[in-house]
């Protein structure tokens, strides 16, 4: 049993399907560069699911539609003069927020649902590590609305059609995307010498200015300061969508011609003149400023260093080894920001084969590797049709569709990782004591034990399960474990919770 | 399935079987009995919003719509007034009222060593207990590296961790238990016994097994609160960690020291949004700042029920946050990340009624860079204080061990009752 196979389904995959392990014997390297070829594509699970623009669309009618309704209900409440009259208008009321609660609800459980299942059953799992990885990176987590809607979208839109291009596209498309623009308020942030910004007093919002140079690119000790935030901030301003929910000028008739749900560029709100970046002037006026800052940004060394370091500490080990870092931080200037490359030279260095299993799974990715050893999938669960967007007349999908989910959702959330639920825009951090809590590890034992009484049927014969799951990554203890388990379900139990299970 | 009492007690002992963390013993009387719960509100709490500083002349002119109600207008911040200066956001009502009943200490201007305004690095500071990045150990571990033995003795886990993850104060060389509630249905001893043998020879991973095996016991008669994550994301699940706290804090064999996380206070925009009628925006989705606001104060006060008068009198809560926001509002009615803010003291063995600030102002000149409350009043020597004078930690320990090169910041007196 080849241990280098084995280390790359389960160090650079997602863990070993049956036979996976056997597919990649044959040249593991080969096996993982190959998923990198190809023009990238959405996952058949996704087809039918919202877009973005749809989705703003659609907050929009909320906004525009759905808000007067309740206006007039609370009103009609609030003059009403007999209990019958209050309690019927308070009725309605809660039909139409309700109605829209149950749809968010269901959304989140439909693009959570067809993630795990492309997660579970992909060909390219390497590729798909890397698109959760760079998710993570630049994350919209489901934790604000209308974000959380947004999240599923913004992963097939920005992430995954850059995730072997070159960081600098995914990086652009990021900033524009609504999102992200949402979740760190960056629609709601004008020039404080913009026309609008004058006109109706308000200002600069640093969130999402910070966070690009801090999270996203130049890392906390890149070398920026308070100066360079407010300059990022500034060229971005403007850099919103259309319709803005909520704002006045959705019914100017001069905004009538822009394209509704996209990224639109806002001229009035943003600052006027030349802004300093990093020690760089940067005089271009409109939507250009902010590219040309993002643009170098994205390839300063900094940011090359930044990036690498995080790729080789989540594939590598905590403390990567600074020469691999470096490696990788080089090919990322040398190609221009091409993640291919990067990727590439990940999978020859040395390092990354020769300290295996030194990393502790994340929590869904500990789910996910234990649900694809015994080739379990989520049921296919019903696509939600635009018209489901006028949510009055929302009807929720059969209440079956939630069970399976279930198993992969709570389980994961119970070991402290809710599945698209990173805490903030940091994302989930990625050491062995992040995730290595004597709760959490509890969790996943109580969990393994749970899954192996229930899917039990699954395995014919538990040594073979053993090999086809961790191959040579299996220890002798673990070996002779399974061998002398009293019963099939112990066996997979075993396993499912051993240490060997636990790392990549 | 649950690892419950049943099955660690009939089918094996976790300590016994993975020969890690101390022997149990029988309980018996410890030295001291004092409880200390550490409160971390993640992302930033606005110092200025959580206590206001209304008596400011230019507070109301520098807040703008953030002083929304105060006094003179026959507003909530007459009510919950803490001295002439100083006020509490009007949704801590009950925390006001220990307050009146001198059971609050209110730290004001403070802040960690950290000047960065990153989140996670102030964060990381303040669990670290120093700015200093090469020390990869929490505060509260290295305290417990320092307490005298016999107060560990009788316990599986003198501190602990609620939610599924250990924030980085708990991290270091003493092996410290988590809690979250238990998910799952029985697991057969004969399983376990297995699995605790694969896991007697992994170093990293064993002694977690053990720990874990050993706080369940604890964690069983809790079931059925449905939470999950980073500590309390939302109000209701700090009330839920709050309540469990007591619950721990209050077993004669529990732990003494328990650390809540609850995050999400990160307010960039609308920060004082409430759910009313004439907002535009539909649901909850607007104005959870006042929400968070009302959910400390649930959880405190449900953390004083269940500890009950007795306990409670031994009992001091720390809430601090990672930094204080702009003292200006931004273009966007809420505030960015800044620098100095507040830290509160609250129990029955705190020595409360005052607000401690050595006051810098609000006037421009006033600013740490022209937007921030400057910091006048290191967090550590509050932190310092309650080690010294509420855990009998030793100046040694407080100015090398727990928070090292610190002997310049001395730590704050007269906050325990005596």
């Amino acid at each position: 049993m080849s241990r280098e196979a084995a280390i790359a389904t389960n160090r650079f995959g997602l863990g070993a399907r049956p036979g996976e392990i056997e597919s990649a014997a044959g040249n593991p390297r080969r096996w993982l560069l190959e998923q990198l070829e190809g023009r990238p594509a959405t996952p058949a699970q996704f087809k039918g699911f919202p877009t973005t623009a749809d989705h703003i669309q659609n907050y929009y009618y909320r906004y525009g539609v759905v808000s007067p309704d309740l206006k007039v209900l609370e009103d009609a409440a609030a003059a009403s003069k007999t209990q019958a009259e209050i309690d019927k208008h308070a009725t309605s009321r809660k039909g139409l927020l309700g109605g829209y609660v149950a749809w968010v609800r269901e959304q989140l459980m439909l693009e959570r649902a067809a993630r795990t299942n492309v997660a579970l059953t992909t060909p390219q799992p390497f590729r798909e590590r890397m698109v959760r990885f760079w998710s993570n990176h630049l994350v919209v987590p489901v934790i604000k609305q209308p974000t959380a809607v947004l999240a599923g979208p913004y992963e097939r839109e920005v992430i995954r059609p850059h995730t072997t291009g070159k960081f600098a596209d995914m990086l652009l498309a990021s900033a524009r995307n609504p999102g992200m623009t949402y979740f760190l308020d960056n629609h709601l942030s004008a020039g404080p010498n913009s026309a609008y910004g004058q006109r109706h007093k308000i200002g600069l919002n640093e969130n999402l200015g910070r966070e690009i140079l801090e999270l996203h690119t130049l890392g906390v000790d890149g070398g920026y300061t308070q100066a360079d935030v407010i300059a990022l901030s500034k060229g971005i301003t403007g850099w919103a969508f259309w319709p803005n929910a909520g704002r006045p000028e959705n019914r100017d008739p001069k905004n009538a011609g822009r394209t509704p749900g996209a990224f639109n560029y806002f001229d009035e709100w943003h600052e006027p003149g030349p802004i300093v970046l990093m020690g760089k002037s940067y005089g271009q006026s409109g939507v250009a400023q902010g590219e040309a800052m993002l643009h170098d940004v994205a390839r300063h060394p900094a940011t090359a260093r930044f990036l690498a370091g995080k790729l080789a500490a989540h594939f590598i080990g905590d403390d990567p080894p600074r020469a691999v870092v470096k490696r990788l931080a080089a090919v990322y200037l040398a190609h221009d920001t091409d993640l291919a490359e990067v990727c590439r030279a990940l999978v020859e260095a040395p390092e990354a084969w020769a300290a295996a299993q030194s990393k502790l799974k994340q929590p869904e990715d500990y789910v996910l590797s234990g649900m694809r050893s015994l080739n379990l999938t989520l049921a296919d669960n019903v696509v939600p049709a635009p018209s489901m967007y006028r949510f009055p007349g929302y009807r929720p999908p059969p209440a079956s569709a939630g069970a399976p989910y279930s198993l992969a959702y709570d389980a994961a959330a119970s070991m402290g990782q809710k599945p698209m639920g990173a805490p903030g825009p940091q994302g989930w951090y990625d050491r062995w004591a992040d995730w290595s809590s004597a709760d959490s590890l509890l969790k996943r034992v109580e969990w393994s034990l749970a899954t192996a009484t229930a899917h039990a049927d699954r395995v014919e014969d538990p040594v073979r399960y053993l090999d086809q799951t961790l191959g040579g990554l299996a220890s002798q203890d673990l070996r002779d474990s399974v061998k002398r388990a009293a019963t099939k379900d112990q066996a997979i139990g075993l396993v499912l919770a051993s240490p060997d299970f636990q790392r990549r | 399935m649950l690892l419950s009492r049943r099955s660690t007690l009939t089918g094996i002992s976790a300590a016994a079987l993975l020969a890690a963390g101390a022997p149990r013993m029988a309980f018996s009387a410890a030295p001291t009995d004092q409880r200390l719960v550490f409160i971390f509100l993640r992302g930033g709490v606005d110092g200025l919003s959580l206590v206001p500083a209304y008596g400011e002349p230019s507070f109301k002119a520098i807040r703008g719509p953030l002083a929304d109600g105060d006094p003179g207008e026959g507003t909530i911040f007459d009510a919950l007034k803490l001295d002439g200066m100083f006020a509490l956001n009007p949704d801590l009502k009950a925390m006001h009222a220990m307050y009146q009943a001198g059971e609050m200490t209110v730290l004001h201007a403070t802040c960690s060593g950290y000047r960065d305004r990153s989140h996670f690095d102030a964060q990381d500071t303040m669990d670290r207990g120093m700015v200093d990045k090469t020390l990869k150990t929490g505060w509260i571990n290295r305290t417990l590296t320092t307490l005298p033995g016999q107060l560990k003795t009788g316990r599986d886990n003198y501190a602990m961790g609620l939610g599924p993850n250990l924030p980085l104060s708990l991290r270091g060389a003493e092996q410290v238990g988590s809690w979250s509630p238990p998910k799952q249905a029985q697991a057969s001893p004969d399983t376990l016994e297995r699995l605790a043998a694969l896991y007697r020879r992994d170093t990293q991973l064993g002694p977690v097994l053990a720990k874990g095996l050993s706080t369940e016991q604890l964690g069983s008669s809790m079931s059925g609160m449905d939470m999950t994550g980073q500590g309390a994301g939302s109000a209701r699940e700090f009330t839920e960690f709050a309540k469990a706290a007591a619950t721990f804090l209050k077993a004669p064999d529990g732990p003494r020291l328990v650390t809540i996380d609850y995050g999400n206070w990160d307010s960039h925009a609308d920060q004082n949004g409430r759910n009313n009628p004439n907002d535009p925006r539909v649901g909850n989705f607007a104005g959870r700042f006042p929400e968070f606001y009302l959910g400390l104060d649930r959880g405190i006060n449900s953390l004083k029920t269940g500890l009950g008068p007795e306990v409670w009198a031994k009992t001091v809560v720390v809430l601090v946050t990672e930094f204080g926001r702009t003292v200006r509002i931004n273009g966007t009615r809420g505030t960015d990340h800044g620098t100095g803010g507040a830290a509160l003291l609250l129990g029955g063995a705190v020595k409360g009624g005052r607000v401690i600030a050595d006051w810098p102002g609000l006037e421009d000149a006033d600013l740490l860079d022209g937007r921030d409350l400057k910091p006048t009043t290191d967090v550590r020597a509050l932190l310092k204080g309650v080690l010294r004078e509420h855990m009998g930690v030793g100046d040694k320990a407080l100015d090398e061990t727990i928070f090292p090169d610190s002997r310049a910041i001395r730590p704050l007196e007269g906050l325990v009752r005596a």
